[in-house]
């Protein structure tokens, strides 16, 4: 009850506030658009949509969020983990008063993972995220446990053959059953240093590594 | 010159000083350019050895021939060409080919001397090839016996061209009747060299090895013709009936292995493109409307072979002009047909047929500054030899009847 | 590929029957002794006629030119690129940046069924019938006549690059330090002669691509994949009639 008495009254308020502030800067909901690249790339937090909810500032940057931007991927526990116990986004996101952290994703991680190129244990193999969303694939198929939303964060572990062949990493579905199995097509996914290169270093290298 | 007079050194040295002395300002003008061609050729050369042959020429692992190479083939089928044409005179007797004896002797030592001269910078290790050539030879290496043999050969006509001097008759003939088998075996396996190699199809077969004759026996009509004009220019001198009547047989001979490599032309490139031969067609088509279409067409086919048959018919072996630009065309024809012949059996990627990324495509070359510079003081090699020769020997002379 | 390759389908007795028998023994008896393997052909064919020549396979074994008859055999489709085996050979061999003597080639088809990417591994093939050693006017370039391995006299080499010319694997390359065309010897030099038994490049493969070993032991794993007749077992470039060490094959 508390909540929507505080929503009421911030509802009033912020809407002098902004009638004001609005003439004076472009950015008439604070923050703006706000693009995290870390700890995962792509997710977006709209200021614009969460005033138009009625939030006033002080909602989030009171004990939330600092006013600087990037914050809170400073702290260094910007992750949905944290969010789970009830910081950051989690505060509102529980499933009650906003939708939960374990659905909608795509409601904030707006952008997908892109083209991942592990460069270890071997290089260099490549996922490509926009190939398994099209065939649709939802984010937390895999990034449920099996793979951070963290690039690159897999190869920190064991990320082997092996590993896939006991089901763990990509082997939970590419098993010959439901994807491909995983010792074969190799080259698939196995794009190679020459694949790397191509993808990753500027044409003038490849123009010089041609002669 | 009479060769049995007695002579001093003093008169010798005289005679020399008298001779190359005689010529007018034009002449002394060639001498120098043509000197300054070889030493800035020796400057480039050395500068190559010393900071690295990948440095200053283009070449590449897949292209290790440029046109150092095509240089060097261009030369010695000259030299062989002189050789074989002017043997037709004085080896076996054809009283109407004897008086350009002397001179083609001459320039096909010329010849040889400006080839091992651009070739002693292409390859990398000259100074190696004279020992182990020697003490462990490769006789089934094309290479050894073209190397061989050409050293042979240019002993041979040497003393070919001292007997000739000394009208030591006999002993020219014999050395001619030999330097002329050298010549055709040495020649031949330089033809062996491109031909045997089983992986370049557009080299491989025992096509190059007749080929190399035919066209060198070409190239030594317009080179004879080329040169025998220049030296009556520069000796001043109006040419003897005799001369006259010569060089219109070698104009006809000239005519009818324009039309020999015409036909080998021909079915090369036919051979090249029906039932599309793998390696060999990609190569023959990147002449007839690839890359190298200008080349083709313009060069081996226009002043190569086409123009000079015009000419040569159309002068009738009276328009003297007429058969100098005919004759100078055709060796601009020529040196691109070697520059074509040496560069297209390189230019399809010995791994083309498995389509992968990397020899997708036709590989490319274009000689670097050492390498032109290399290949100009090639022909200063060989224009300084004849200019000086002209002189030092008197312009070639061949008495009537000084034969057998 | 244009050239046509040979398969299994689309092969024909071409009628050996009609041959007398001592003639056609004669004939493969020269082919294996000059090759030594079944290079250029199918496996099918080969083996089968192993099996009608020679008394027992130890006969056709004697047949082999060298002890140890150095090859390799190289899974195609094992090939990821990550070019462990080009770092090792550099590292092994001192090979210069310029230069290589094992490459990774790729092929791309994207109008393949399935996957469409293969990575293809290539170096000397140490043939039986060498063009580089044919031609080579000095014989800085040999054939090892124990082992087969196509070596280098560094001293001998004049530098003419025809061995260049007539390596139709692109396998050599002028090393401009070494002032000699330099290649691949197996490791011959730096491992194999040290008492290790596989080359640098085989040894750093994490997927078992390149099979290093002695085709002339019937234990050892590349005489026993060779002389398979369900295996697909291939050359490059047979036309160029080299008889290649370095075989090719996919699972």
């Amino acid at each position: 009850m508390k909540k929507i008495v505080t929503l009421s009254v911030s509802i009033l308020t912020a809407t002098l506030i902004f009638q004001v502030s609005a003439a004076l800067t472009d950015d008439q909901f604070g923050g703006g658009e706000i693009a995290y690249s870390a700890p995962a790339k792509g997710v977006y937090f709209s200021h614009e949509v969460h005033v138009e909810l009625g939030f006033e500032c002080d909602s989030c940057h009171e004990g939330l969020f600092e006013m600087e931007t990037g914050a809170a991927v400073k702290n260094g526990n910007f992750t949905m983990n944290a969010m789970g116990e009830g910081s950051y986004c989690g505060a509102c996101h529980d499933g009650s008063t906003a939708f939960s952290l374990e659905s909608s994703c795509s409601a904030c991680h707006v952008e997908d993972g892109g083209a991942i190129h592990f460069t270890a244990p071997v290089e260099s193999v490549r996922f490509g995220h926009q190939e398994h969303v099209e065939m649709g694939f939802d984010c937390s198929d895999c990034h449920n446990g099996m793979f951070e939303m963290s690039a690159l964060e897999a190869q920190k572990g064991d990320f082997t053959m092996e590993a896939l062949y006991r089901g763990e990493y990509c082997g939970a579905c590419h098993d010959g059953s439901t994807a491909f199995a995983s010792d074969t097509r190799c080259a698939t996914c196995h794009i190679g240093v020459k694949g790397y290169d191509r993808a990753k270093k500027p044409a003038e290298k490849k123009a010089a590594k041609q002669h | 010159m009479d060769a049995t007079r007695k002579l001093t050194l003093n008169d010798i040295e005289s005679e020399i000083t008298g001779r190359l002395l005689s010529a007018g300002k034009g002449y002394y003008l060639a001498v120098l350019l043509s000197a300054l061609m070889v030493v800035a050729a020796v400057a480039a050369g050395l500068h190559a050895m010393v900071v690295g042959h990948d440095h200053t020429y283009n070449l590449t692992r897949e292209i290790p021939w440029g046109i150092l190479i095509a240089t060097y083939v261009f030369f010695v089928v000259t030299s062989t060409g002189l050789c074989l044409v002017s043997s037709i005179g004085h080896v076996f007797g054809i009283e109407s080919m004897m008086p350009i004896a002397k001179r083609s002797v001459f320039l096909s030592i010329a010849t040889i001397l400006a080839g091992f001269f651009v070739i002693a910078f292409e390859i990398k290790m000259p100074w190696r090839m004279a020992v182990y050539n020697i003490i462990s030879p490769n006789i089934t290496s094309n290479i050894w016996w073209m190397g061989t043999l050409y050293g042979l050969y240019l002993v041979l006509m040497m003393f070919e061209f001292l007997f000739l001097n000394l009208n030591k008759h006999r002993l020219a003939v014999g050395c001619g009747f030999s330097g002329a088998i050298a010549g055709i075996a040495a020649h031949s396996n330089l033809g062996a060299v491109f031909g045997l190699l089983m992986g370049r199809e557009f080299w491989h077969g025992p096509y190059m090895s007749i080929y190399f004759i035919a066209s060198a026996m070409m190239t030594g009509t317009a080179v004879i013709f080329l040169f025998h004009y220049l030296a009556y220019k520069i000796n001043d001198e109006p040419m003897e009936s005799r001369m006259v009547e010569s060089l219109n047989v070698t104009r006809k001979l000239g005519i009818m292995l324009i039309c020999v490599i015409m036909f080998f032309t021909v079915w090369k490139m036919t051979a090249g493109i029906a039932g599309q031969p793998g390696g060999k067609y990609e190569a023959v088509m990147a002449l007839v409307k690839g890359p190298y279409a200008v080349n083709f067409w313009l060069f081996e086919v226009g002043f190569g072979l086409v123009f000079p048959l015009v000419l040569f018919y159309l002068s009738k072996g009276k328009n003297m002009f007429m058969m100098f630009a005919g004759s100078a065309m055709m060796i601009i024809g020529i040196f691109i047909m070697r520059y074509d012949l040496v560069l297209l059996g390189q230019v399809v990627p010995v791994f083309h047929e498995y389509g992968v990324n990397e020899y997708k495509h036709l590989l490319s070359y274009f000689p670097s500054f050492h390498e032109i510079i290399i290949t100009l003081g090639g022909f200063g090699v060989a224009s300084f030899l004849f200019l000086i020769g002209e002189k030092l020997f008197g312009g070639h002379k061949v008495e009537p009847g000084h034969h057998h | 590929m244009k050239r046509n390759k040979p398969s299994f389908k689309e092969m024909k007795n071409e009628g050996v029957e009609n041959v007398p028998a001592e003639e056609r023994r004669d004939f493969l008896k020269m082919g294996l002794t000059l090759t030594g393997v079944f290079a250029g052909g199918t496996l099918f064919s080969a083996v089968s006629s192993v099996r009608k020549v020679y008394a027992s396979s130890g006969e056709f074994v004697k047949k082999y030119p060298y002890k140890p008859h150095y090859s390799m055999m190289i899974h195609l489709d094992r090939c990821i690129d990550c070019e462990r085996c080009l770092s090792a050979c550099k590292s092994t061999n001192h090979v210069p940046d310029y230069g290589f003597r094992t490459a990774v080639l790729e092929r791309e088809r994207p109008d393949a069924v399935g996957q469409k990417r293969e990575f293809m591994p290539v170096l000397c093939n140490h043939c039986n019938v060498s063009q580089c050693t044919r031609v080579c006017p000095t014989r800085a370039t040999y054939k090892d006549k124990t082992n087969g391995i196509v070596m280098m006299d560094s001293r001998k080499c004049i530098g003419c690059l025809t061995c260049q010319e007539g390596c139709p694997y692109n396998a050599r390359y002028f090393n401009e330090e070494k002032h000699a065309v330099d290649k691949c010897n197996f490791c011959f030099d730096t491992r194999l002669s040290k008492g290790e038994e596989l080359t640098a490049c085989a040894s750093a493969c994490p997927a078992g691509v390149r099979i290093f070993g002695d085709l002339s032991d019937p234990d050892n794993r590349v005489y026993r994949e060779v002389h398979q007749i369900e295996r697909a077992v291939w050359v490059l470039r047979p036309e160029a009639g080299t008889r290649p060490n370095v075989f090719y094959t996919r699972g």
